[in-house]
């Protein structure tokens, strides 16, 4: 008998069962779930504005999944190019989006203590060090380095956000690089 | 390992209803506007186009939702008794999806847990992500619409509890079932196919070969690695799915099924044997778990027995109070009437799963007479009542609780026994059974003497 495990089907083909199976998109879901929180709990450093985010990103991805274009790119950097304009809209509007979710229905999420924890963990491997010590940078190399790597944005992005050109962007993010470095080594 | 397990269940849904208002919007007769002569033409394209969509959605597997397969409702499980009721947000379809022999919408297993501890099977036609049942074949006047399987319809003797580390083993599961995906046991009988299945009473319409299917599910363990089968000449080697190692195989069902000489949900004999594979290279037969002897048997693979963790005496003693009576209620609200022993006792320690609970045992009056009726009972035919009887709810510490002991044969004299507390770890227990189970350990909460007339 034919057997399909969904669970070993690509991402994409994920996306493109989601109208016929509704698990396909919890598999989908299942796969970016860790690190979807924690692109948000790096960039935020709060579990709740974290799982607040993560689930704007997955009902946009939910609402969205038929029109993923394989040949445009991965599902995995749709995705986060999904969570990285959730995130900039938030910056920007100094509060969490909720249009996907109420598009769909998505009652708001209340968090337990327990996954809070969870959240904040994503964060303790050695991570939380280099985040402590990114908040000592100089804001205009705080502000690139968080962009380029928390965030993964280009540069051409980047430097329209930071309202300078793409290679001061980089040179930014250069300096702040080496000085979180530099920094690590002196704590170790 | 899920972080927001409730953000999943809700984008769950919503891709649910998402799939389920597409199918909607599309299916024909929805809506009726009137046309125009002139559109008619137009209409009746629309018609065909729209219809065709739907069939296209049915051979994808997104149906038009009927109603839910629910519970018998007599037997409607009740959250702190039994087996409980579903854990909310705990069902979860495995991502193994098994094509029917004759086509349409594929075959899927899932999972859930109970608020009283036990993780119950699930195995049914998928559309959109849901376990249920086709309307097919009989099954709901052959209505063509997928039915939601409700996890309350599913909650049976096949639920038991996880091991020490949280996994399932349960093997050996299915049966003869019908191709509409008809595999709840405990599911309402008014919303099964009025054809009959193998084993059940012929009420004179047996479900026709074609409509049946063997089949087969159970969770392995996470140390298992694969099933294997040979199906007419070929051999299958199926991979698991999930953490509990879940298999789920589909087969027409074995010549002859039709005219009941089959066994039926309960197990069947003919068909394929199913091998499983572990990690450290054995290969075992897939048996029932409740028929193998322990947890080193091939069946159980990988299982880890948790520790037993037994209240101290001095901790649960407590006096009971214990009473003859010629009428008392047993069974339920619609049991039976019959004299019996009350037994009233404050528990001191809570009973929270299927795994422990508090029991009385008693022995009837040591007279020629009482071992009489006793003999004659078993003589016509096993009537008579063991003199055990177990609670099978949860308590909380400190909760006044009552036992009916039936008694039948009714015995005059001195009846003599005792309240005890036990819990029960083997990968057997599920509920207290009405007779002696291995790995019991017991501790005496009361011991009692009571006169009966």
């Amino acid at each position: 008998m034919a057997v399909v495990d969904l669970s070993k089907a690509s991402d994409a083909d994920l996306l493109r069962l989601t109208p016929q199976d509704a698990e396909a998109f919890g598999v989908f879901y299942d796969r970016f779930e860790r690190d979807v929180l924690a692109f948000f709990w790096r960039a935020t450093r709060r579990a709740d504005l974290a799982a607040d985010l993560a689930g704007e990103v997955f009902a946009a991805a939910l609402a969205s999944a038929t029109r993923f274009d394989p040949a445009l790119g991965s599902a995995r950097a749709w995705l986060f190019g999904i969570a990285r304009h959730e995130l900039a809209d938030t910056w920007e509007r100094g509060r969490v989006e909720n249009r996907a979710r109420r598009r769909l229905g998505i009652e708001p999420l209340e968090l337990s203590d327990e996954a809070i924890e969870r959240i904040e963990q994503l964060g303790d491997s050695g991570q939380a060090a280099v985040l402590r010590l990114l908040d000592e940078l100089p804001e205009d190399q705080r502000l690139a380095v968080t962009g380029r790597v928390v965030q993964e944005r280009n540069y051409a992005e980047l430097a329209r956000s930071l309202s300078c050109s793409p290679s001061v962007a980089r040179q930014r993010v250069s300096r702040g690089l080496r000085a979180l470095r530099e920094r690590l080594e002196e704590t170790r | 390992m899920t972080y927001l397990p409730e953000l999943r269940q809700a984008i769950l849904d919503a891709a649910r209803r998402q799939n389920e208002d597409a199918a909607a919007a599309t299916a024909p007769g929805r809506s009726r506007p009137s046309f125009s002569r002139r559109g008619r033409p137009l209409a009746l394209l629309a018609v065909l186009v729209l219809a065709g969509t739907t069939g296209a959605l049915a051979a994808a597997g997104v149906f038009r939702t009927g109603t839910p397969v629910g519970p018998q409702p007599a037997y409607a499980p009740v959250s702190n008794q039994g087996f409980g009721t579903e854990r909310p947000g705990s069902m979860r379809v495995l991502a193994l999806r098994v094509a029917d022999p004759g086509g349409g919408a594929p075959w899927g297993l899932g999972v859930f847990q109970t608020t009283r501890g036990v993780a119950c099977p699930v195995a049914g036609r998928v559309s959109n992500g849901r376990l249920g049942v086709l309307g097919i074949d009989h099954a709901f006047a052959d209505d063509g619409r997928f039915h939601p399987l409700l996890a309350s319809a599913s909650i049976d003797v096949a639920c038991l509890p996880p091991d020490a580390r949280g996994h399932l083993f349960l093997t050996g599961e299915g049966g003869i079932v019908n191709a509409s995906g008809d595999a709840a046991p405990a599911a309402a009988i008014a919303q099964r196919p009025h054809c009959d299945l193998p084993g059940e009473h012929d009420w004179g319409l047996r479900c026709p070969q074609s409509a049946l299917r063997a089949l087969y599910f159970g969770f392995l363990g996470p140390d298992a690695r694969s099933v294997s089968y040979t199906f007419r000449g070929v051999r299958h080697v199926e991979a698991l799915s999930g953490p509990d190692g879940g298999y789920l195989v589909v087969l027409p069902a074995p010549p002859g099924s039709a005219v009941g000489r089959n066994a039926n949900l309960g197990g069947f004999k003919p068909g394929p044997t199913l091998y499983a594979s572990y990690a450290d290279g054995r290969t075992c037969v897939v048996q029932n778990v409740r028929e193998v002897s322990g947890p080193r048997s091939c069946a159980l693979v990988g299982y880890v027995q948790a520790p037993l963790q037994l209240p101290t005496r001095a901790a649960v003693a407590t006096p009971a109070h214990v009473s003859y009576h010629a009428r008392l209620r047993y069974g339920g609200p619609a049991g039976l009437r019959a004299p019996g022993l009350l037994i009233t006792f404050t528990a001191r320690v809570a009973i929270s799963d299927t795994q422990s609970a508090y029991a009385v045992e008693a022995q009837g009056p040591n007279t020629a007479a009482c071992r009489t009726a006793f003999a004659r009972a078993n003589a016509a035919g096993g009537g008579f009542l063991p003199l055990e009887q177990d609670t099978i709810q949860t308590i909380t510490a400190g909760q006044t609780v009552s036992i009916v002991l039936p008694l039948r044969p009714l015995c005059s004299g001195r009846y003599t026994g005792r309240l005890y507390f036990y819990r029960d770890t083997s990968p057997f227990n599920a509920l207290p059974l009405p007779f002696p189970v291995r790995d019991r350990r017991v501790v005496t909460v009361a011991p009692f003497a009571v006169d009966v007339p």
